[in-house]
């Protein structure tokens, strides 16, 4: 904690010094002018995405409900209520006494409003009928994402000394996934250039993202699995699709399967559409977009989060059209993407606006830690990240506010509680062994399940068999009816 | 002037004949090589063939020989058809056969190939139903003039169970529900598994604990993963690890009158594997594997137990990760040795434990689970459990039925994307092994489905398998990554800078000659 204070400290008298010295100089002057008429001319109707507020993730997802219910709490509890169901796994038998409760709750002089609200509600128990049926009695502990495992890949494709702080951006995300769980099988770390072995490298065997060097990112347990020139676009697309040549030991594989979340992390010098790769060759967005799809034909991903960070980094995922992909890049069209700051003694700059920016918050982000993704983006500031970082989502079939930041840069599996064992007898045991095995207890869970402010559940999940579902329908759609009748 | 203009004229022919004697040669070279692949062929087989399998099953009935049997199994084999109500009953045919047998006697065990079931039944005053582990069962019921009727209420929960889903996996009518717990917790389909056997021991400077694991794996594994070796192979070993720490700390309990204990809740369990610094991952295959760890805690943190969402601790204090293996918590005894020693039969409830955990993974469906809903109230139900492999042969029989047809179906599947990928790419290589690949697994797709008709059960499984990994193989050949981007405009600038300067000259002299050749023919006129 006190170390925390003091590196915060320190940087903050870094960067006051560095903004100071800036600010004299006429680079920054026009920086800022450029970014000023830019925010300016932005202001026209057709905008890119880039620059609406859906891009940094300002507006909330659920615009569409406004309209209904500012006014009215109790009605604006049943809209987050209906909202909140998770048609998918638990199917409570509470749930329709959970409707009148809110209906009855409802004595407002709103009564159109409580009929619609009856037959929404009917509706939802008409689909969640049909889907609560054929479901197997597990007790445990689930995301509602589908994954069951993570992989991240991270790449740096540039080399040289001078591109230290591009080395520096990898390692940090390396450290941070290790740190939320990914365990060193599952990451792919793909660096070009090996800078702490360099000799201009005035520490030596260490590599630094922060100017006051407080935490040395190449320490121990750092494990690369493509190195120097290694990293080259074909070994990129190849480990990508899963063509790899059959010697290839498992470490530089992607054994992904449909139920993974891969996040991928790429950072070098890159303009539009193509991002360089030591300084030889090119990869484009049609190749990445190209490989992406051929990974989602052959279901070797549940979702991937694709991070870039080069200049002009939103074009290199404009090209990709294959489903649950969702991406964000540092900078737009013409625009470069800049260092945060300079180490002066190492004499380069450590490390990347946005990558700085992102490390912020996923520092405050532990394993357990329920933050969205919705946060991270709604922390990008243009004017702090001297850039546009844009955010793609159209591709991505779960609300931003509902993913947490764990599904991609952590490591959380879903567990299920053993309940028995299975009666195993030796040759000489037969007639011995007490019987060990606990029946599943097979009675009714009908209390409520609370709308939680998690976004997972522990919970007991029970077969629903359609017959009392119907009952439960007719009968709340009586009450509903004779409530809204009563009240009109 | 004629005689020059001839030659010209010779001369100008002879460049335009290279060029276009060239040109084909030019073509054929630079073509990307692709062979035939059979389109036709895998169209076919995604859109109709997987939908054709037929599984047969076969009922043999035993009534007592006190009732009359005459046209009992044209009527049994009505009554069961009509009721076991599917859409997909073309594919699930189903044959009974009756005969007789003394009721008085035990039933005896009847060895047959997969799909054949032997029930007996006799009278009794209430209906009871005891389902073996091998192929027999025996079935209680009351009112023998009733028995058509009995037996098909009966008969469909009990065998006929499962095959609403094979069904829907074969005609590609899935679910699409990404939360569904069982697809999230079956392993894919491989036909190797690395199964790792890990103690973790918290804190040995409280004590050194060894375990005799594969005294405990051999009489209590191996006869499991005998029997299920007709689906896949199983590669098992096993490690010690010390100073194997969490990355949380449980929560403490006290009670009165009985010891207090450490305990995680549900929500703390995704987070017990403390992956950065347990090594559990394994870099000698590339097959999927399996972890099963029996984590002892450090006396400071035991006795350590695990609450379900009622808040009771579990008696077995185990949890599965899907996908990824299982992990029991077996707390140290709390005598003052430095060493201790898990023995074989020390071993014996955690093995059953993990026994339970590995059949959930493999993908065998228990069949108790949800029997009691689909039977009517007073029928008693009990399924025999397979003590000394593990298995039973219903479950083995659902588990090869099962993955054969999930096999065909991704083969299929794998073979299409291939298809379109080529198709989509016209730069990409297409060599003839692939080819000879992709033909390969149609010919055993077709063997296949004619051995599942046959009622060939084990062949038509290792057809698929062979089926799956060879168009596994074509799909994931080294040679099939696409040439690089290489737009229009590339092959443009390539070429211009070669041809261009040379074709003006070749085309200023052709036009030269026909202008020639019209003024020599006005001429002559």
């Amino acid at each position: 904690m006190i170390t925390d204070l003091k590196k915060e400290n320190f940087d903050l008298k870094l960067r006051l010094y560095y903004l100071e010295d800036m600010m004299t100089k006429e680079v920054y002057q026009e920086k800022r002018a450029n970014l000023e008429h830019k925010s300016i001319g932005t202001q026209t109707n057709n905008k890119p995405f880039e620059s609406t507020p859906e891009a940094f993730g300002l507006a909330s997802c659920f615009n569409k409900s406004s309209q209904y219910s500012i006014k009215n709490h109790s009605i604006s509890l049943v809209v987050t209520a209906l909202e909140n169901i998770t048609i998918d796994e638990s199917c409570p038998s509470g749930t329709p006494f959970f409707f009148f409760f809110l209906l009855l709750l409802d004595k407002s002089l709103l009564f159109v409003m409580a009929r619609w609200n009856w037959i929404a509600s009917l509706l939802v128990l008409l689909f969640m009928s049909v889907y609560c049926d054929q479901q197997e009695k597990v007790e445990g502990f689930f995301s509602q994402s589908g994954h069951t495992n993570n992989w991240a890949v991270l790449v740096c494709t540039s080399r040289f000394w001078f591109n230290y702080r591009h080395v520096a951006n990898t390692l940090s995300m390396y450290r941070t996934v290790k740190r939320l769980g990914i365990p060193d099988s599952n990451i792919i770390l793909m660096l070009a250039d090996d800078v702490s072995c360099n000799p201009r490298n005035k520490y030596p065997a260490t590599v630094y993202n922060n100017a006051n060097r407080l935490l040395d990112l190449y320490g121990d347990n750092v494990e690369v699995d493509y190195r120097g020139y290694e990293v080259t676009v074909e070994n990129f697309i190849r480990m990508l699709t899963g063509r790899v040549s059959p010697d290839t030991p498992r470490s530089k594989r992607l054994l992904s399967d449909d139920r993974s979340n891969i996040l991928v992390y790429m950072t070098g010098h890159g303009g539009d559409e193509f991002l360089k790769f030591q300084d030889a060759e090119e990869i484009s967005a049609y190749d990445l977009a190209d490989s992406f799809k051929q990974m989602s034909e052959k279901k070797r991903y549940n979702e991937i989060l694709f991070m870039i960070d080069t200049c002009q980094a939103n074009t290199m995922y404009s090209k990709i059209n294959s489903t649950n992909i969702l991406a964000t890049g540092s900078s737009k069209l013409d625009e470069s993407s800049y260092s945060h700051h300079t180490d002066y003694d190492i004499g380069v700059a450590v490390i990347d606006s946005f990558t700085y920016y992102n490390l912020e918050f996923l520092e405050k982000v532990d394993q357990t830690s329920d933050k969205t993704l919705q946060e991270l983006f709604d922390t990008y500031d243009p004017v702090k990240i001297a850039s546009h970082p844009g955010i793609r989502s159209d591709l991505f079939n779960r609300p931003l506010d509902k993913v947490k930041v764990t599904d991609f840069f952590g490591n959380v599996q879903n567990v299920e509680l053993t309940k028995s064992r299975y009666p195993l007898l030796q040759d000489d045991q037969e007639n011995v062994e007490e019987e060990e095995k606990e029946t599943p207890v097979l009675n009714n869970y009908t209390s409520l399940t609370k709308p939680t402010s998690h976004l997972f559940d522990s919970f007991l999940v029970e077969k629903r068999s359609k017959s009392s579902a119907i009952i439960g329908i007719v009968v709340a759609s009586i009450i509903g009816y004779v409530i809204s009748t009563t009240l009109s | 002037m004629s005689d020059d203009s001839k030659v010209t004229r010779k001369v100008v022919l002879a460049f335009w004949s290279v060029v276009l004697l060239g040109l084909p040669f030019w073509w054929k070279t630079t073509e990307v090589y692709r062979a035939n692949l059979p389109f036709a062929e895998i169209d076919v087989w995604q859109t109709r063939q997987a939908c054709d399998f037929v599984l047969p099953t076969q009922f043999t009935i035993y009534i007592p020989s006190t009732t009359s049997i005459s046209d009992l199994s044209t009527s049994i084999n009505q009554q069961l058809l009509n009721t076991f109500n599917s859409k997909f009953r073309d594919n699930f045919p189903i044959h009974v056969d009756v005969q007789q047998w003394n009721q008085d006697e035990q039933p005896e065990e009847k060895t047959a190939p997969i799909g054949n079931y032997f029930i007996y039944v006799s009278e009794s005053d209430k209906v009871d139903i005891h389902v073996g582990n091998q192929r027999t069962s025996h079935i209680k019921i009351k009112d023998m003039t009733r028995i058509t009727e009995t037996l098909s209420t009966i008969i469909p929960p009990v065998y006929l169970g499962q095959y609403e889903n094979l069904g829907n996996i074969a005609c590609h009518i899935e679910k699409k529900d990404k939360n569904d717990v069982t697809s999230m917790r079956v392993l894919k389909y491989s036909s190797q598994y690395e199964t790792t056997f890990s103690l973790m021991n918290n804190n040995p400077e409280n004590k050194r604990i060894d375990w005799e694991i594969r005294e405990a794996v051999h009489s209590y594994l191996t006869p499991f993963l005998k029997e299920v070796s007709a689906v896949s192979n199983f590669t098992i070993d096993s490690q010690i690890q010390n100073y194997a720490p969490l990355s949380l700390k449980p929560k403490y309990k006290e009670r009165e009158g009985r010891p207090n204990y450490y305990y995680f809740e549900p929500q703390h369990l995704p987070h017990f594997v403390n992956s950065a610094e347990w090594n559990l991952a394994s870099t000698i295959t590339s097959y999927p594997s399996i972890n099963f760890i029996l984590y002892v805690p450090s006396q400071e943190e035991s006795p350590l137990r695990i609450h379900d969402s009622k808040d009771q601790p579990l008696l077995t204090s185990a949890f599965l990760i899907p996908r990824w293996g299982g992990i029991t918590i077996k707390n140290p005894p709390k005598t003052s040795e430095q060493e201790y020693r898990f023995t074989k039969k020390d071993l014996q409830p955690i093995m059953k434990i993990f026994i339970s955990q590995l059949r959930s993974l493999i993908g065998i469906h228990d069949l108790e689970t949800n029997i009691h809903k689909q039977l009517p109230s007073d029928y008693q139900v009990t399924f025999e459990p397979a003590t000394k492999t593990g298995i039973t042969v219903l479950e083995k029989d659902n588990l090869i039925r099962m993955r054969t047809l999930e096999n065909v179906v991704n083969t299929i599947s794998t073979l299409k994307s291939l298809a379109q990928l080529v198709d989509e790419i016209p730069n990409m290589v297409v060599q003839d092994h692939i080819n000879s690949k992709v033909r390969q697994s149609l010919d055993t797709l077709t063997l296949a489905s004619e051995a599942l008709a046959k009622e060939n059960y084990v062949e038509a499984l290792q057809r698929s398998v062979q089926g799956i990994e060879l168009a596994e193989k074509a799909f994931f050949d080294p040679t099939m990554v696409s040439m690089l981007y290489f737009p229009d405009e590339h092959k443009y600038a390539i070429y211009m800078p070669l041809f261009v300067p040379i074709s003006v000259p070749l085309v200023m002299a052709f036009l030269k000659l026909v202008k020639q050749s019209k003024q020599q023919k006005l001429k002559k006129e």
